[in-house]
């Protein structure tokens, strides 16, 4: 966190100074190491091992926070008679499909009722949609002793009995003993009068059980009662500056703003059933129907209404999974033609950079908007393939459209950060010459197409037809006024137009018009809310007015579990919110989140509906049942319950279970994207794990071209220990060619005791760490870190295994000339595959896993490979 | 065309659009004629050495990088040195000769030397400046603190008196001035060593008792080997061949104290054999004892005059160089500030 | 006005360097070109004419007080800078007056004045001002005295995210500083010590102007142990200067004497 997020890292070090106490859990020794009282070097991959330990820890040692899981949690839950758990499958969970190389989640399911996750990815193509879910919810079954065997609290003991400190050591290469010393600051600092907090980064997310490594930190905090209370919560350290609000109004491509799923063709085939599908009977995702109709309101206005099902069918429905590493190897078989790449650089950042560039060099046209002509604009000049001479830029089609971007400080907008607060930056100077920023660029994309289609018969025209897209327009380079769009997000009624004030007003009749429903309140009367900066020593501490937090400026979500089931603060020195018994509302520093009117004692009478089957004591009201979920029924594709499963290229046999990889992870099988042996390849006997240095930002657009930072951190360097420095004959400050199957790059070397060997199963494990923000553009160059990873990725969020994998470590420099890019493996087959048999990647029981069933996961086969 | 080059010469390194942008920070004015970008051999050698073992000498100090900066002085200023040596000594010859009958050439040539050490010698000093078109701020304050202060403003009325006194001549008249100038002389030939001492350098510091004995005494071996060089009478000779006798010895002397009293501070003494201090320091001992072993030869041949004169020039050439390089080197080895302040001998 | 310094607090410093490039952003200082070290993550590695802050990072195969590690092992960072002493060996020694102290109490080097000489150079007791080659003239922090003159703090100090770097008043940095080593020491980091603090802490130069709280021995950050100004020992060599002064007119009466009298 010191490294890349050095300016939240202050107030790390501001609970420091007051006493906190400060683990870090990392391969390396960082600069957050640095300054942590306890740094643990764990192997790269295997952190559920190690927080299932903690589970296990909680468990055995009774340090949970009881009548916070009994009262907050979905402990009491009792799961389906059908449910197996990956003790009675060696790794896998019941429902589990060979063929289609996917679960079916419905043995998950609590007993009699079928709930639906609370926002965001919804079981994208995990089968048929089921309708009316959580609808009885009030009839869900619950032990609230926890001790029926099917309870979900029992079934989380179960599972994580065999997460022991020894497992630790063999699976993390952890002492027991410093484990057992995190174990118990974790819990010695947890319960009613202290909490504690968890931050993570993509060191957890990039794996191919990304999300499961997040989903076992959320059940160790349930069980600590640390969720929902000052000083607690699990904190994602996002990444770029509004990387939050890129999800909140999405740029992805399944979901419309405010985490609204995206309608699938194949069955979201009109409002009502789109409706039907996604909305939830009961929690809060029962007002569903508010949500789209106001966001079809603000997007189509006038042309919006209830006869044409307010233009729903205008909308994009999705065939199947168009994630990045889909689209790249779409893109790369030939089958994508354009590419818009806004503010990334997908050359140096993406897996597989040879791929990636392969999909480049196949597309008739690109356009990069940048402030400098990144390595993907300039892919057809200066990629190492390029300059070897395999591939000549006079054989690349790929017309490139290159348009230089405004900086933030030459344009208005708003930034939404890591805690969702929304933050308003004000427009310094003009953009220099042709510089525009990407609300000009969309805008004026838009009003010449709709100039375009204005007349155009053709219906698939008329959606941009159709479309509302008026901004008033400002100064000589007509900037669209980016406070009107704010306006439109934070909507209005109709047909007065007057703003909003809370997502509370919003109706499902066609009189609310609202861009993002999470976001209404942002420009409450009128104002802009996200623009307030009242200093801190005028107001309190939970600074209300500065900027503005979504939901309804709510600045710790679920904080109705501050308060204890009668809605007294667990402790006077951890209170936030609570319940006026005086004025009959909830209280407190912040705004509740919860019905401020709902008392305590309130519990749905039989058959509620919507948001009445919310009792007084559900603080997560996301939920169908607003309960906290220890164990997932719903809306994962990986199971219910995180298990340990090794990365796609481990060193490392499974050591909990026969399953050796999450058996549901996305896969490239293709020439371009070999992989290495599943685990022990003697050809790549090393961990690598990619990573960001303090000194540089991401790809580099924005850091490798200023001087002030390259010579801070001038060139691309692996990191080693002395011992595998010894071992591979590698000096400080020398040479080394690291390489994978799929490339090799050269890097100076840093031979530092910040990493260090791990033993694990009575074998010495080295790891290598590898900076990913070099590539050949800039004025600092080096290879990229990219040539080495795979396309493969977790199947949740589609999201690359960057942070595991096996690599080959040398002295010296790489051969001057590079073989090209994705021609395919580098190295011969996988030992014992020569002759072509099946890639050993899974131990036997899902063996038969067929090549890119992702493919089939999104409703149509897709093409991967190589024709 | 030519602005635009002049103005991202002026903005280079600090990335800033000439077009777009003005420099107005402390240092927008600083010239960077060698941008940085250029590659090459880094300027401080890779350190191969894993950096948390770095062996024998373990965490004595950071990396062993130097802890303080070299002089940054060019060769004129030890060829300053010199010539202020021979300027002070020519001086107060000059003085006692004056009006000494026997002594009439003798005194015209050191006015003439002091003369000219006192204008040449600024001249040097002003090519070291980083700017040259300043040098008149040296006298713009007068530090005493600062022996290079004391020193501009000796050199400076040394300057003066000695253009005076090469106007006045021989002329009775000019005794006051030559006597001025001598009192200047001594400050110029002798403060240059006060100069080095008041430095942290290591080696300088650890021997600031004795180098201005040894800038003053090899002030008088300078003057005495130039004056070798010259044709003179005999008494003349006489008189050069004396105080050249005595220059030289007290030089050896001095030179012997300097490298005791160096020697309290091992680290910083191997600079005097180590590199190019070494070969300098050495060959100014080994002209010295030549220059010596010459004149000791029996006879008075001018050649063996002027072969012990020319054998101490080169020799106290390479003394000053020598004790400059030496400085240099000295602060290469950060163990020579770090040990030093250790035993408490920094003082 | 009172004395303004700083206090550089190295026990939390998490070694980000964003300091090392505020000053340079700031007073628009030129990179100093781009080389791997192969010293842990420092290659800048020293203050220089064009680096008026630089972070040191050394890796130690020992541990620090209060840290659990796996192994024996700990990183510190220190971010040096110009120490602004009460008695400035470089203030001292500049014959042209162009190095001042101003009435913040910081040493400040007026451009406009300097000539070069490179005297400073060699007089600054912590290798800390140079003389920049193509531009000829010394250069060293100023301890933003742009800023401080129109009641901004330092860019470094406003930059560093953990308060690192703390500015203002001496008098209040030194008892925010014993406060700080006494709540270290309770803690059981007994390797924490203040570098420079007053004159007692360090005599030869009198106490610094921005003093520091270090976690190892000083040297260990490239830091003299027992700096001394030049000019507190350069009164003797000026008397060895008269003595010599002596000889060399005895000498020389000597010689002219013998010359006279034959
Ligand atoms: N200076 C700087 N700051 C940045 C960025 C930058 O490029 N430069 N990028 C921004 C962006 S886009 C993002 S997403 C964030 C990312 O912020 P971080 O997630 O903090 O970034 P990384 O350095 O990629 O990874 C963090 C750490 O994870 C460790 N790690 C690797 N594998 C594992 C594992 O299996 N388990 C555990 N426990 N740790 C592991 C690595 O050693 C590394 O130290 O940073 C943001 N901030
Ligand atoms: N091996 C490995 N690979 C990784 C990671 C890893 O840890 N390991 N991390 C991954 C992560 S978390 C991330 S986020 C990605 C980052 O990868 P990318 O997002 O591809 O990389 P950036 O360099 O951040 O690209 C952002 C670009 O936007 C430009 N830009 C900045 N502001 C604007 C603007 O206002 N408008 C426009 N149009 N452009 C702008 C910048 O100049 C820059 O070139 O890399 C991923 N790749
Ligand atoms: S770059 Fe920006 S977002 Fe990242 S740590 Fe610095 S200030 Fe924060
Ligand atoms: S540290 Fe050096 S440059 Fe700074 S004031 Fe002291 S003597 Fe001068
Ligand atoms: S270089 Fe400049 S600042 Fe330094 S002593 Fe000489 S004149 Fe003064
Ligand atoms: S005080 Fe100013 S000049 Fe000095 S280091 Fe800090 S930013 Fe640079
Ligand atoms: S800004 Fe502060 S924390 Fe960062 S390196 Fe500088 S002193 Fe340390
Ligand atoms: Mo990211």
């Amino acid at each position: 966190m010191a490294e890349c997020h050095p300016v939240g890292f202050q107030w790390v070090m501001e609970a420091k100074r007051r006493g906190a106490t400060i683990i870090h859990i990392d391969p390396r020794f960082t600069r957050t190491s640095a300054v942590s009282d306890i740094h643990v070097p764990i192997r790269a991959g295997s952190d559920i091992a190690f927080l299932g330990a903690l589970v296990n820890y909680i468990i055995s040692n009774d340090c949970w926070f009881r009548e916070y899981v009994v009262n907050y949690t979905n402990a009491s839950a009792l799961i389906s008679e059908d449910f197996q758990d990956t003790e009675d499958l060696d790794g896998l969970f019941s429902g589990w499909d060979p063929e289609k190389g996917q679960y079916d989640p419905k043995s998950w399911q609590y007993r009699g009722v079928e709930v639906s996750p609370a926002a965001g990815h919804r079981e994208m193509f995990s089968g048929e949609p089921r309708s009316e879910r959580g609808a009885s919810i009030t009839a869900e079954e619950h032990d609230p002793t926890l001790t029926d065997p099917k309870c979900v609290f029992q079934i989380v003991k179960r599972h994580y009995a065999r997460y022991t400190p020894e497992v630790v050591q063999q699976a993390c290469g952890i002492a027991p003993d410093l484990f057992l010393k995190v174990a118990r600051a974790l819990c010695d600092n947890s319960g009613l009068e202290r909490t504690s907090a968890f931050c993570y980064a993509v060191g957890w997310t990039q794996h191919t059980v990304g999300v499961q490594f997040i989903r076992t930190a959320a059940i160790v905090q349930l069980l600590l009662g640390n969720i929902g209370r000052p000083g607690g919560g699990i904190m994602a350290l996002r990444g770029h500056s509004s990387i939050q609000g890129s999800t909140d109004i999405p740029t992805l491509y399944n979901m419309l703003p405010g985490y609204l799923p995206m309608p699938k063709a194949s069955y979201d085939t009109d409002l009502e059933k789109y409706i039907e599908y996604n909305r939830s009977a009961s929690g809060w995702w029962s007002e569903f129907p508010k949500y789209i109709v106001s966001l079809l309101k603000a997007w189509y206005g006038n042309n919006a209404s209830a006869v044409n099902d307010y233009c729903y069918n205008y909308l994009p429905h999705i065939s199947g999974d168009h994630s990045h590493m889909v689209t790249v190897a779409a893109m790369a078989d030939g089958f994508v033609k354009g590419y818009f790449v806004l503010g990334e650089n997908p050359a140096v950042g993406s897996m597989n950079a040879s791929l990636q560039r392969k999909g480049l060099r196949k597309l008739e046209w690109l356009v990069v908007r940048d402030f400098a002509p990144t390595e993907t604009a300039e892919f057809w000049r200066s990629a190492p393939e390029v300059v070897a001479g395999d591939v000549k830029p006079e054989e690349i089609a790929t017309e490139v459209f290159f348009f230089p971007c405004a900086a933030h400080t030459e344009k208005d907008g708003s930034f939404t950060n890591t805690q969702r607060l929304l933050q308003w930056h004000h427009k310094a100077i003009e953009p220099p010459g042709d510089c525009r920023s990407e609300l000009h660029f969309v805008y004026h994309l838009g009003k010449r197409l709709k100039e375009l289609y204005r007349d155009s018969p053709d219906s698939k025209d008329h959606p941009i037809r159709d479309l509302a897209w008026n901004y008033r327009e400002i100064g000589e380079i007509q900037e669209p006024d980016a406070e009107e769009v704010l306006a439109e997000i934070n909507g209005h009624s109709l047909p007065d137009e007057k703003p909003l004030s809370a997502y509370t007003e919003l109706n499902e009749d066609g009189s609310t018009a609202c861009g993002c429903w999470i976001y209404c309140g942002c420009r409450k009367d009128g104002v802009n809310q996200t623009a307030r900066r009242t200093p801190k020593d005028e107001q309190d501490w939970v600074a209300l007015e500065w900027g503005w937090a979504w939901p309804a400026n709510r600045r710790m979500l679920y904080n109705r579990a501050s308060a204890d089931p009668e809605g007294k603060p667990w402790s006077q020195r951890k209170k936030y919110v609570w319940w006026d018994p005086e004025q009959k509302k909830w209280t407190g520093y912040d705004n509740p989140d919860c019905i401020a009117t709902r008392p305590p004692e309130y519990r749905p009478p039989e058959g509620a509906q919507g948001i009445d089957t919310l009792s007084g004591i559900d603080p997560f009201i996301m939920q169908a049942e607003g309960k906290g979920w220890l164990y997932d029924p719903s809306g994962l594709l990986d199971g219910p319950l995180p298990t340990h499963y090794e990365p796609q290229e481990s060193v490392l046999k499974n050591p909990l279970y026969g399953q050796q990889c999450n058996p549901a992870r996305l896969e490239w099988v293709r020439r371009d994207n070999p992989y290495h042996k599943a685990w022990g390849d003697p050809r790549y006997p090393f961990i690598a794990t990619t990573y960001r240095v303090t000194e540089h930002h991401t790809a580099g657009g924005m850091s490798r071209w200023l001087p002030w930072l390259n010579e801070l951190q001038p060139e691309m360097f692996v990191e080693v220990s002395p011992e595998l420095a010894g071992l591979r004959g590698l000096e400080n400050g020398g040479w080394a060619t690291v390489s994978t199957i799929r490339g090799e790059i050269e890097a100076r070397v840093l031979v530092t005791e910040r990493l260090q060997p791990l033993v694990v199963q009575g074998q010495v494990m080295h790891q290598v760490g590898i900076p990913y923000h070099w590539s050949y553009v800039g004025r600092s160059t080096g290879d990229a870190a990219n040539e080495l990873t795979a396309f493969v990725a977790d199947p949740n969020v589609s999201i690359e295994e960057s942070k595991a994998f096996s690599v080959q470590i040398v002295a010296g420099r790489r051969a001057s000339r590079r073989r090209a890019g994705a021609v395919g493996p580098l190295a011969a087959p996988e030992p014992g595959q020569e002759d072509g048999g099946e890639p050993s990647r899974d131990l036997p029981e899902v063996r038969t896993k067929k090549p890119a069933t992702h493919g089939e996961r999104s409703g149509r086969q897709q093409q991967t490979e190589e024709a | 065309m030519i602005g635009l080059f002049t103005k991202q010469q002026a903005t280079a390194e600090r990335e800033l659009d000439p077009q777009l942008a003005h420099l107005t920070g402390e240092a927008a004015k600083l010239h960077v004629k060698h941008p940085a970008a250029q590659q090459g051999v880094p300027p401080i050698p890779l350190w191969q050495k894993v950096p948390s073992q770095p062996g024998e000498a373990a965490h004595q100090d950071y990396y062993r990088l130097p802890l303080l900066k070299e002089p940054v002085w060019i060769w004129s200023v030890p060829a300053y040195f010199y010539l202020g040596g021979v300027a002070g000594g020519s001086a107060l010859l000059a003085t006692l000769a004056h009006g000494k009958r026997g002594l009439k050439k003798l005194a015209s040539l050191c006015r003439g030397l002091a003369f000219a050490g006192t204008t040449v010698g600024p001249a040097l000093l002003t090519y070291d400046l980083g700017r040259m078109g300043r040098f008149l701020n040296m006298l713009r304050v007068f530090r005493p603190s600062s022996p290079m202060s004391v020193g501009s403003w000796s050199l400076a009325g040394s300057g003066a008196l000695a253009t005076l006194a090469l106007i006045q001549g021989d002329r009775p008249a000019a005794k006051p001035t030559t006597r001025a100038l001598a009192g200047g002389g001594l400050v110029v030939s002798g403060y240059t060593g006060v100069l080095l001492g008041n430095s942290a350098n290591p080696l300088w510091q650890g021997t600031r008792l004795t180098l201005p004995l040894l800038f003053t005494a090899s002030a008088i071996a300078s003057t005495s080997a130039l004056l070798e060089l010259f044709t003179l009478n005999r008494q003349e000779e006489r008189v050069v061949r004396r105080f050249g006798t005595i220059g030289k010895i007290a030089e050896a002397g001095s030179m012997a104290l300097f490298e005791l009293e160096a020697a309290q501070n091992p680290e910083a003494a191997r600079a005097l054999n180590r590199s190019k201090a070494g070969v300098l320091w050495n060959g100014a001992k080994g002209f010295l004892v030549a220059g010596i072993a010459v004149s000791l030869l029996p006879g008075h041949s001018v050649g063996k005059r002027r072969a012990a004169g020319t054998l101490t020039t080169i020799g106290a050439l390479c003394l000053r160089f020598g004790l400059l390089e030496a400085g240099k080197e000295a602060v290469r080895d950060p163990q020579a500030v770090i040990k030093a302040q250790r035993k408490g001998d920094g003082r | 006005m009172e004395p303004h310094g700083f206090f550089t607090d190295t026990s939390v410093c998490i070694g980000c360097k964003a300091c090392e490039v505020a000053c340079k952003q700031w007073n628009q200082l030129p990179a100093d070109g781009a080389y791997f070290s192969g010293r842990s993550y420092d290659n800048t590695m020293h203050l220089e004419s064009t680096t008026w802050r630089h972070v040191a990072f050394l890796e130690r195969s020992r541990q620090l007080s209060g840290q659990t590690t796996a192994r024996p092992f700990s990183w510190l960072f220190l971010s040096d800078v110009c120490k602004h002493c009460n008695r400035a060996g470089c203030l001292e020694a500049c014959p042209t007056g162009a190095l001042v102290r101003t009435e913040f109490a910081s040493v400040y080097l007026q451009p406009d004045v300097c000539n070069g000489c490179g005297y400073c150079v060699v007089a600054c007791p912590f290798g800390v001002i140079n003389r920049r080659e193509d531009d000829g003239r010394a250069w060293k922090c100023t301890l933003c005295y742009d800023r401080q003159k129109v009641g901004l703090e330092p860019a470094c100090a406003k930059t560093c995210p953990t308060d690192s770097i703390f500015f203002g008043p001496v008098g209040e940095l030194q008892v925010r500083a014993q406060a700080r080593l006494l709540e270290l020491h309770r803690k059981g980091v007994h390797e924490a010590r203040l570098y420079g603090m007053t004159e007692l802490d360090q005599p030869g130069t009198e106490g610094l102007n921005a003093f520091f709280l270090l976690l190892d021995r000083p040297e260990a950050y490239n830091l003299p142990p027992e700096p001394r100004v030049p000019t507190k020992e350069v009164g003797r060599a000026w008397g060895m200067m008269g003595l010599a002064a002596a000889g060399m007119v005895a000498a020389a009466i000597a010689a002219v004497r013998a010359g006279g009298e034959k």
